[in-house]
């Protein structure tokens, strides 16, 4: 176990986590823009910039990824921290005027307007789609490009990706909204990534069943699919019942 | 042949020593990068011709050797064993030098170098002032051998000290000796080297690998103390790296090297086939029961690739991006495993420290800054070149002493120490002793040592924002404050020098510093303020002027001020209107010429040419009305 505080609290708790997770476990909040708990933290953003005092040196750190250690003195709000997180804000909303929720973060930090030029852009570059994307879905089908204020999300050479599955979990995560999925019955487009998946139908209905990228996938992985593994849950459900039905007609009847 | 005791290398040296007369003639010839640029490869062929010519070949050897430091004078040619110092020496120069100094054993007298303090000539290059108040530990070395001979190297004592640490030091005891002669990291940070070795090589390893890197991914602008030291004398750098390797308890070792630095490149990957053919490198060095080999990567070209987490990610294989350090390099570094990474001029450093001991290092220098420190002194500076100095000589012995004081008798203005995140510093702190303690406290760095210094003509606001653009540049974009606050510092500073500040533009940026620096992922962010930094702390007034009275002090920012003839110094002699690229001076000969304001573009060419300094530079109000 460790002992450390938080903002004058005195908590303790096992080793091993982040800044970010003992101040969840206890209700004390602390802004994100770049954080998810299924994620392994990457600390871009740095809006959960707090102070941390160490053998009576003080720091700045990142709570994402910061793990505690015994006798630490955390201050998540200080006038310095603030300062931080205001200047942060302002760049973002600068970059982003029209996203709501670095509206909404900067004006709960006094920020309506920003001093510097107002540029039209949606993402803020915090790196969760392309993170889940790798992390969790395994895919890899988008990368940051670029360097420095260049730098952008897309697929390589900006064509439709070969390896995405169509899941959707870089439009689930993405903060701002930029990334939005299109679907329809034969594909799910993804605008910002220029990607287009094909969608295969149930072969009993018709339905949109899976993505031929994810079909491929599991084929490759399990050998030759059976006929049922190309039904949508529906039909499956139906045609399983009426097997049912049918072995039990037959038990009866013997 | 490969060595398999520290006595055959011994044995090895003597007999290379016995076989070389240090009474014959020898033509050294400085093939680093700046005199390279200055044709020395010619000047070499052209020796080896005029030698055959006079049948002096085998009599006299030819020498081409690694940076000599003085590139301002470049090419240079040095004919031992006299030292006799021969300075930018073209094709032309080769046949007099043969006939005169080696076979008449006389001097050329044009070809010395002119003390301008004093105006006499000098003769041997131990004397000419540039070298004799510098204290040459690593440097000397790149003169002394050819860098593609491992003979030359293990002549002058190469890796002895390898050799003493292999038979008669247990590793902790290295360690030990790193630490007490006070050796800091000269690659930026000066992190103490012995305690970062000590630190790595306690640290946990799940398969007990542990990597030794050498960072030669040096990208400040203007900077260039770790491609000669690699260039000239790579066998230093192995030998450190394999002594670093003992005490740390690694077997494996890379070499980053920028891609843009190919004789560096090629240098090195010769220096470790030759090692390994000795068996300095490889299995069972020097018989000694110690494996280590190491590897050459080239960088790929950006900058931010020379902080440690992002030149690991680079040497993986990935993106280089810095990651955050509050887990240390050295416990989990390349491949998640401990990694030991230095510059390449701490590797240099290291057989020295081992040779003459940490009492002997630990002498020189300061309290907390011990050894010496390359610099490259570029910029407005009459003795452009590398610069070995003992930690805490004074700025100004280096700039007026060394460096021979500014070209043009213009006044100093500012000198900028360490890379493009450095500060600059004014004339008031002059005297202030150069150490990593010190520049820190003066809101600079040591950084890797570049020291490109500033005269009068230079504007402050946009020397803060030459650099900004630099750093917007080779910014990786990964944090916010890094990739937006310098971009927003950025415009202001550009507004500023058009013209367009206005209040609270310093406030702005002073608050986008701060923000900034507290904030930022990794070094590169956290230091991209200071030459904004300082230069408001030590040069407000060029801010203010610039925002408040719409003028340039420095004269640099062409959109503040308007170039005019002074009527009461021309002549009319017509040179402005020759040089004038638009057309834009009118007047008859022998009278009075004026500048056409609308169709001048600002060139200069007219400020440039006129010898009665009738061109002059003036507020745009004040010329146009």
């Amino acid at each position: 176990m460790i002992s450390l505080t938080i903002d004058e609290r005195n908590i303790e708790v096992e080793a091993g986590l982040t800044i970010l997770q003992v101040a969840r476990q206890n209700n004390i909040n602390i802004p994100t823009l770049c954080h998810h708990e299924a994620l392994e933290p990457y600390g871009a953003c740095r809006l959960c910039t707090v102070e941390v005092t160490v053998r009576k040196k003080k720091r700045f750190v990142t709570a994402c990824n910061y793990i505690i250690s015994e006798g630490i003195d955390v201050r998540t709000v200080s006038p310095e921290v603030t300062e931080i997180r205001r200047m942060i804000l302002e760049l973002l909303l600068a970059k982003c005027p029209d996203v709501e929720i670095i509206k909404d973060l900067a004006k709960s930090y006094g920020i309506d307007k920003p001093r510097f030029k107002l540029e039209n852009q949606t993402c803020i570059l915090c790196g969760l789609c392309v993170r889940v994307c790798k992390e969790i879905i395994g895919a890899n089908a988008i990368s940051l490009i670029g360097r420095g204020v260049d730098a952008r999300v897309d697929t390589p050479f900006h064509l439709s990706s070969e390896v995405c599955t169509g899941c959707g979990a870089c439009a689930a995560v993405c903060p701002t909204g930029v990334i939005q999925l299109q679907i329809t019955r034969d594909k799910v487009e993804i605008k910002p990534f220029n990607t287009i998946v094909k969608l295969k139908q149930c072969i009993s209905c018709g339905k949109s069943l899976a993505s031929e990228t994810l079909l491929g996938e599991v084929r490759r992985k399990l050998g030759n699919l059976s006929k049922s593994a190309l039904l949508c849950t529906d039909c499956k459900k139906e045609r399983e019942s009426l097997a049912l039905a049918n072995s039990a007609r037959f038990f009866k009847n013997a | 042949m490969k060595l398999t005791s520290p006595e055959e290398l011994e044995s090895l040296r003597r007999s290379i020593v016995s076989i070389r007369d240090p009474n014959r003639p020898c033509i050294t010839i400085c093939s680093g990068t700046g005199c390279h640029a200055c044709g020395c490869e010619a000047v070499t062929q052209a020796f080896t011709k005029e030698l055959k010519k006079n049948k002096l070949n085998g009599k006299v050897d030819i020498k081409t050797t690694g940076c000599h430091g003085f590139c301002e004078r470049g090419p240079i040619t040095v004919i031992h064993p006299k030292g006799i110092f021969y300075q930018r020496v073209g094709i032309k120069d080769v046949e007099e030098i043969v006939s005169e100094t080696i076979i008449n054993n006389k001097i050329v007298e044009r070809l010395l170098y002119v003390d301008p303090a004093t105006s006499k000539k000098i003769a041997y290059e131990k004397d000419v002032p540039f070298y004799a108040q510098q204290k040459r530990l690593i440097l000397d070395n790149n003169e002394r051998i050819d860098p593609e001979s491992i003979d030359d190297y293990i002549a002058i004592g190469g890796y002895s000290a390898l050799s003493k640490v292999l038979s008669h030091m247990k590793a902790e005891e290295v360690v030990t000796e790193v630490i007490q002669s006070g050796l800091r990291g000269r690659g930026g940070g000066g992190f103490p080297t012995g305690w970062k070795w000590d630190s790595c090589r306690n640290a946990e390893s799940e398969d007990g690998t542990r990597y030794v890197i050498c960072n030669a991914d040096e990208g400040d602008p203007g900077a260039y103390m770790d491609r000669s030291v690699l260039e000239g004398n790579p066998h230093s750098i192995l030998e450190g790296m394999t002594i670093g390797a003992y005490a740390i308890g690694s077997h494996n070792g890379y070499i980053y090297v920028r891609n843009e630095y190919p004789l560096a490149v090629k240098n090195v990957s010769t220096a470790i086939r030759q090692a390994r053919a000795y068996g300095l490198l490889g299995e069972n060095i020097l018989g000694c029961g110690f494996d280590f080999d190491i590897k050459v990567s080239r960088g790929g070209g950006s900058f931010v690739c020379g902080e440690s987490t992002a030149l690991m990610a680079s040497l993986e294989g990935r993106v280089g991006r810095p990651r955050a350090k509050y887990v240390h390099t050295v416990e989990k570094g390349l491949y998640d495993r401990p990694s030991n990474l230095n510059n390449v001029e701490t590797w240099a450093n290291v057989p020295l420290v081992i040779n003459k001991g940490a009492g002997w290092y630990s002498k020189i220098g300061t309290e907390g800054s011990k050894g010496t420190k390359i610099f490259s002194l570029v910029g407005k500076i009459n003795n452009t070149g590398l610069v070995e100095v003992p930690m805490g000589k004074p700025l100004r012995e280096i700039i007026y002493d060394i460096g021979g004081g500014i070209p043009n008798n213009k006044k100093f203005k500012a000198v900028q120490t360490g890379g493009p995140s450095g500060g600059c510093i004014p004339e008031s702190l002059l005297d202030l002793p150069v150490d990593f303690d010190e520049l820190t406290k003066a809101g600079s760095m040591m950084g890797s040592g570049g020291m490109i210094v500033m005269d009068e003509d230079t504007c402050m606001v946009d020397v803060a924002r030459y650099f900004l653009s630099f750093l917007k540049d080779e910014s990786c974009g990964k944090c916010v404050p890094c990739r937006e606050g310098i971009k927003r510092m950025l415009e202001i500073l550009d507004r500023i020098c058009h013209g367009q500040g206005t209040d609270g533009d310093i406030e702005l940026l002073e608050q986008l510093s701060h923000s900034i620096m507290n904030a930022a992922l990794c070094a590169l962010g956290t230091t991209a303020p200071n030459p904004v930094l300082t230069t408001i702390k030590y040069f407000r007034d060029e801010y203010e002027a610039h925002i408040k009275d719409k003028a340039c002090p420095g004269g640099v920012c062409t959109d503040l001020f308007e170039y005019f003839i002074d009527e009461a110094l021309c002549t009319g002699c017509g040179r402005c209107k020759k040089a004038c690229p638009t057309s834009a001076i009118t007047g008859s000969k022998k009278e009075h010429h004026t500048i056409n304001l609308d169709a001048c573009i600002k060139c200069g060419a007219c400020f440039e040419v006129c010898k009665f300094k009738a061109v002059k530079k003036g507020n745009v109000e004040g010329v146009r009305a």
